[in-house]
């Protein structure tokens, strides 16, 4: 691996650490959430720069290079994640709906 | 003597909601329940001058949720049958005796318009198509023959009424209803209506691209 691609790896893996830290102090994330993505920036940084170590799993896991895997798994991260959106939008329109109908009917409780 | 309730939901619906109202009023019926979906118009003042109990929501939610509200309200102050009606004018205020009918005889729970049984005015052959698409899909996925799944013209029984409540808050509700029908075992039945397709309605009614937002918003929930 080149210097230059270790080098710029470091910079935007710290750039996004910077965010991610930057919304954990201003509290818009939990704890939790801070720490997965912690972990998951540091399991990038490592594949990064131990690319034998990527290479090495792949094998394990029967697919041939290494940053295949990391694609795959890229997808399947991506896929969830998209999938928890959509569940969390469909909840929050849910109470968004249930709030609007309680108020529709709340003024209307004297004429019941 | 049975308490009927007229559930209409209505967004931007100014110009059209007065009259209608007005002829379900002609018709004799006084419990006209209007729900305003977060309109930018005069639709509520309208409503309200012209007679009708106005439920305002203060977000547009889609008409699935209006829907809901209105049938919430009824819930609540105890209505024995209730119809729904769409505000844009396309059906007969007149026709409402003939949808309650087989409910306040007793001979079924949910009754459902039909334009197919019934007269369709000027209908526009895609619109066509994607209805019948619509009843296709609805034999399919929900296993009940009708010939109109998405008429908004249908009563339902006090026993109906606290069964179902509709969980999809755009246009998707009308299939969400079937869904439920089936699942509870209600007895329903198809009563002929007419529908007219005036510029207006066609210009405020569903785009043909919105059906297959519907039949996503269908798929999801099947999957969630």
């Amino acid at each position: 691996m080149l210097a230059s691609q270790i080098i710029l790896s470091i910079i935007i893996v710290f750039f996004i650490l910077k965010i991610t830290i930057n919304f954990f102090v201003k509290k818009n994330i939990s704890s939790k959430f801070f720490i997965f993505w912690l972990f998951l920036w540091f399991l990038g940084l490592l594949f990064i720069n131990f690319t034998p170590l990527l290479s090495f799993l792949a094998k394990k896991m029967g697919i041939g290079r290494g940053v295949d895997l990391a694609v795959y798994t890229s997808i399947i991260l991506i896929f969830y994640f998209l999938y928890l959106i959509n569940v969390e939008i469909y909840e929050l329109k849910k109470r968004i709906e249930k709030l609007v109908r309680d108020l529709a009917l709340k003024n209307l409780k004297n004429k019941l | 003597m049975a308490k009927i309730f007229i559930v209409i939901p209505a967004y931007n619906e100014e110009k059209v909601i007065g009259k209608v109202i007005t002829d379900i009023k002609k018709e004799g019926y006084r419990n006209i329940i209007v729900v305003d979906d977060g309109s930018t118009d005069k639709t509520k003042e309208v409503a309200k001058k012209s007679g009708a109990i106005v439920l305002r929501h203060i977000l547009n939610l889609g008409q699935g949720a209006a829907i809901e509200t209105g049938l919430e309200y009824c819930r609540k102050v105890g209505a024995d049958i209730v119809v729904t009606f769409d505000a844009d004018g396309q059906f007969k205020a007149n026709e409402i005796k003939k949808v309650i009918k087989p409910i306040l005889n007793k001979k079924t729970e949910v009754v459902l318009g039909s334009r197919f049984l019934g007269k369709t005015v000027n209908i526009p052959f895609l619109k066509k198509l994607t209805l019948k698409s619509a009843v296709i899909f609805t034999d399919i996925f929900s296993n009940i023959k009708l010939t109109d799944t998405h008429n908004g013209f249908r009563a339902f029984s006090k026993n109906a009424l606290n069964k179902i409540f509709i969980n999809h808050s755009g246009m998707a509700h009308a299939s969400d209803i079937i869904d439920q029908i089936k699942r509870y075992n209600l007895k329903y039945q198809e009563v002929p209506v007419t529908v007219f397709y005036t510029d207006y309605s066609l210009k405020k009614g569903q785009s043909i691209f919105n059906s297959i937002r519907i039949l996503l918003d269908l798929l999801f929930e099947k999957l969630k």
